[in-house]
């Protein structure tokens, strides 16, 4: 492929305003579900636009079929009024489409330089000599902020950093549209800002943009049109100087939703749980807690703020039982707990919504039942003498499914075919149902959308 | 403080062999006269050029079987079939160089049966995504019984006769230098060859495209697809030059004998020890050379043992090679970090 295309130049101004990518009845089926059910869409050259729903309203799905991760099944795409045969990632590339994806496509152990190459031809086929395209990345690089030398590995970046990178990469290898998932959903908030700013920048540059996100406030910040789609199907287009939060809520959910956040004023009782002067060790990049001192009193949301990696992890662990406390004390309810095994504290009454529900929430290759009960399966009534009770697991499921609106065709079905929001509603569903005295929260709303966060609170 | 110490390679490296070699001295010293005397000629054996040479002749079919598997492994898809490919290649090599009376047709042929049972392996583990060990574990079980029913049937009625090698080769003045010339310049092409693919792989690994998309096939494999790479193709040529040189090393290894025999089970394992110096070398040319040599070193100071006549059965010194380079591998080169992907086929998403 030809890397040379792109030069980041603004387009002459005719150019913007035309329509630079048409969708026309887009289907997408999976099994058991229509994931894009006739969509049509126009993308307008230079504009940013936003494509906003709830999880699993087939936001993804609509891009990774332009960007030939997914084969629709019927419909049609244009680009600049051309029918696009697109059946490969290469074949959207050719035409100037590229996508950042939610989940980064990058090697972790390769360097910057290394992910944003990979693939291509280089200057001096098949050496991974670069000659004069090393000028061309690091024109790129400078222009967009990275900060981090070109030789790093990317693995050792923050997360805005290889965003970054995959920016660059998309736009090193031609991209004139460029669909970004979901891209504030890893982000800290100056981070997010940061990359508003390069939005701008993009689309100054020419740039046309689809901003995939299911976050109000943001869609409105930064988008030019905002294209709201629910349950697979495309609801309206709205200039985004002629909509509200509130509108753009509704559309959404499809029905009022009411945005004000109600917080009770709590009457915060006696000691719950305490840590007195809780150190832990220095464990695998899990920077460790210092003579940290904590009350969370019966009653009370206790928020703890702070930049990811600094001892969030350790103290979760710390009160799970996850790692040795090496000094201190931890108590719950009067008693020092630290000997506890993880599973006592839980069934006392400790819960824990992990931050990462692929890693640490969820055993994605159990079904959503297992993942249900994955605290107390060995139990009654789920557990008789080592004997699993299938009917009484699947009526307990159900129950949990239809109180938390977990969308699954079945309890039996594995929980890494559900979509991410439904993932997180499984942890939610297993830590709160059983009534917990304390319950520690990672990031709970990440990934989840506005009628399912509102339920949160 | 001390930890910190001990934390550091060489410390450790260099700790242990004093530790060793205080040990050994406290027990020689403690020793008898006649002990003393085999330990002296064990020495000068160790001594003498001829244990080099024979150190490095013993190394190279593990070597090029290593290298192999290295390709392989990088793309993500284990290649614990290496055994099968050097016995099979190794029983090829001998009875086709038998037949055409030229070791070169030999090591093709050898090759092309390594491919072959490459293309297996690559059928099951890609495109059916059969479990790659239980493909492998069959392969091996395979290549034991079918050379040795295709040797006893060739064979069985014919006296033993050695096979065409490759000669050595003779180098104006290196080849006479003294201890060096008869310790590395006095052997066959084949062993040239093997050690000159070090090099070679290394830069095709990290200094080409083609590299970094094995690697990176290996690595993440989405991110290679969103980018265009084919990666079960990627894949399918890895395991297949795998097989073809792995194969080539069942001529190495046929070589290694001294008389160009085969015998069954030749490869006894070193398959295996092959695929251990691949990870515990980290996944690096140089690394997997090491742990090769090392097994070499040992294979040669355990012939020299029996010769010598050590009143140690015969069947624990043929442990010592592989002994000694698990040890050595499991101790000096922990924490080996292999691709992210291995052993894991590739689904193309939403291709259900």
């Amino acid at each position: 492929m030809n890397a040379q295309t792109s030069t980041l130049r603004p387009t002459p101004h005719s150019e913007t305003g035309d329509v630079i990518l048409e969708l026309r009845n887009i289907v997408k089926r999976f099994p058991g579900i229509v994931a894009n059910d006739h969509v049509s869409l126009k993308i307008r050259a230079g504009e940013v636009h936003a494509l906003l729903g709830e999880n699993g309203a087939g936001k993804s799905t609509l891009m990774k079929v332009v960007y030939g991760l997914y084969q629709k099944d019927e419909g049609e795409v244009l680009v600049r009024n051309q029918p696009a045969h697109i059946r490969v990632p290469q074949d959207a590339m050719a035409l100037g489409i590229g996508m950042v994806h939610q989940h980064f496509m990058l090697v972790p152990n390769f360097t910057v330089i290394e992910n944003i190459i990979l693939g291509l031809r280089t200057d001096r086929y098949p050496l991974l000599d670069l000659g004069k395209s090393l000028e061309r990345i690091k024109t790129l690089a400078d222009d967009f902020g990275l900060n981090a030398p070109l030789s790093a590995k990317v693995g050792g970046l923050t997360v805005g950093q290889q965003q970054k990178v995959e920016i660059i990469k998309a736009l090193y290898r031609g991209a004139r549209i460029l669909i970004l998932d979901e891209p504030t959903a890893v982000l800290i908030p100056q981070e997010a800002e940061e990359l508003f700013k390069l939005i701008e920048h993009l689309r100054a540059d020419g740039v046309t943009l689809i901003f995939i996100s299911h976050k109000l406030k943001e869609v409105l910040r930064v988008s030019d049109r905002i294209t709201v789609m629910r349950r697979g199907q495309l609801i309206d287009t709205r200039d985004t100087t002629a909509t509200t939060i509130v509108e753009l809520a509704e559309l959404m959910v499809g029905k009022a939703v009411d945005l004000s956040v109600a917080k009770r004023p709590s009457t915060p009782g006696e000691n719950h749980l305490e840590l007195r002067r809780v150190t832990t060790r220095a464990d695998q990049g899990v920077r460790p807690l210092q003579e940290l001192d904590l009350a969370l009193r019966s009653g009370e949301i206790h928020g703890l703020a702070g930049v990811d990696g600094n001892g969030q992890q350790a103290l979760v662990q710390a009160i799970m039982g996850l790692c040795p406390v090496a000094g201190g004390q931890v108590i719950f309810h009067g008693r020092d707990i630290r000997a506890m095994e993880t599973a006592e504290r839980i069934s006392r009454g400790i819960e824990h919504i992990p931050e990462n529900r692929h890693t640490e929430g969820l055993v994605l290759g159990l079904s959503v039942t297992d993942n249900l009960l994955l605290e107390r399966f060995e139990h009654r009534p789920f557990g008789d003498r080592g004997l699993r009770q299938f009917k009484i697991m699947r009526a307990h499921a159900a129950t949990l499914m239809q109180k938390f609106d977990i969308r699954a065709p079945n309890p039996d079905i594995q929980t890494l075919k559900l979509s991410g929001g439904n993932q997180q509603k499984v942890i939610l569903a297993r830590s709160l149902w059983p009534d917990p005295t304390v319950l520690i929260a990672m990031q709970p709303t990440r990934g989840l959308d506005v009628g399912a966060a509102s339920f949160i609170q | 403080m001390v930890r910190a110490w001990w934390s550091r390679g060489w410390v450790r490296t260099t700790a242990i062999l004093m530790a060793a070699l205080v040990v050994f001295w406290i027990v020689l010293e403690l020793a008898g006269e006649e002990t003393r005397n085999i330990a002296n000629g064990i020495f000068t054996i160790l001594a003498a050029p001829e244990f080099v040479k024979a150190a490095l002749i013993a190394a190279i079919p593990l070597l090029l079987a290593a290298l192999g598997g290295l390709i392989s492994e990088l793309s993500g898809v284990l290649n614990m079939a290496l055994e099968a490919m050097m016995l099979v290649g190794a029983f090829v090599a001998y009875t086709v160089a038998d037949h055409s009376g030229s070791p070169w047709i030999g090591l093709l042929a050898a090759g092309l049966s390594g491919l072959a049972l490459g293309l297996v392996h690559a059928v099951f583990t890609v495109t059916l995504r059969a479990n790659q060990v239980v493909s492998a574990v069959a392969l091996n079980l395979f290549a034991v019984a079918a050379t040795a029913l295709a040797f006893r049937v060739l064979y069985i009625h014919k006296t033993f006769q050695p096979a065409p090698g490759f000669e050595a080769l003779h180098f104006p003045v290196l080849s006479d230098l003294p201890y060096l010339g008869v310790a590395l310049f006095q052997h066959n092409i084949l062993i040239y060859l093997a050690l000159l693919l070090i090099p070679v792989m290394w830069f095709i690994l990290y200094r080409t495209s083609w590299g970094l998309t094995l690697r990176s096939v290996g690595e993440h494999p989405m991110a290679a697809n969103t980018v265009g790479i084919k990666v079960n193709r990627v894949r399918y040529i890895a395991i297949l030059l795998s097989g073809t040189l792995v194969g080539m090393s069942g001529s190495a290894l046929v070589s290694a004998s001294g008389i160009n025999a085969f015998q069954e089970n030749l490869s006894a394992g070193r398959g295996f020890i092959a695929f251990a110096a691949v990870i515990f070398g980290r996944y690096d040319p140089i690394g997997a050379f090491l742990g090769t040599i090392l097994f070499g070193l040992g294979d040669a100071l355990q012939i020299r043992l029996q010769a010598y006549g050590v009143e140690v059965p015969y069947q624990l010194l043929l442990m010592l090679p592989y002994v000694i380079t698990l040890l050595a591998l499991v101790v000096f080169m922990r924490n080996a970090r292999g691709p992210a992907a291995s052993g894991t086929p590739f689904v193309e998403e939403g291709a259900g």
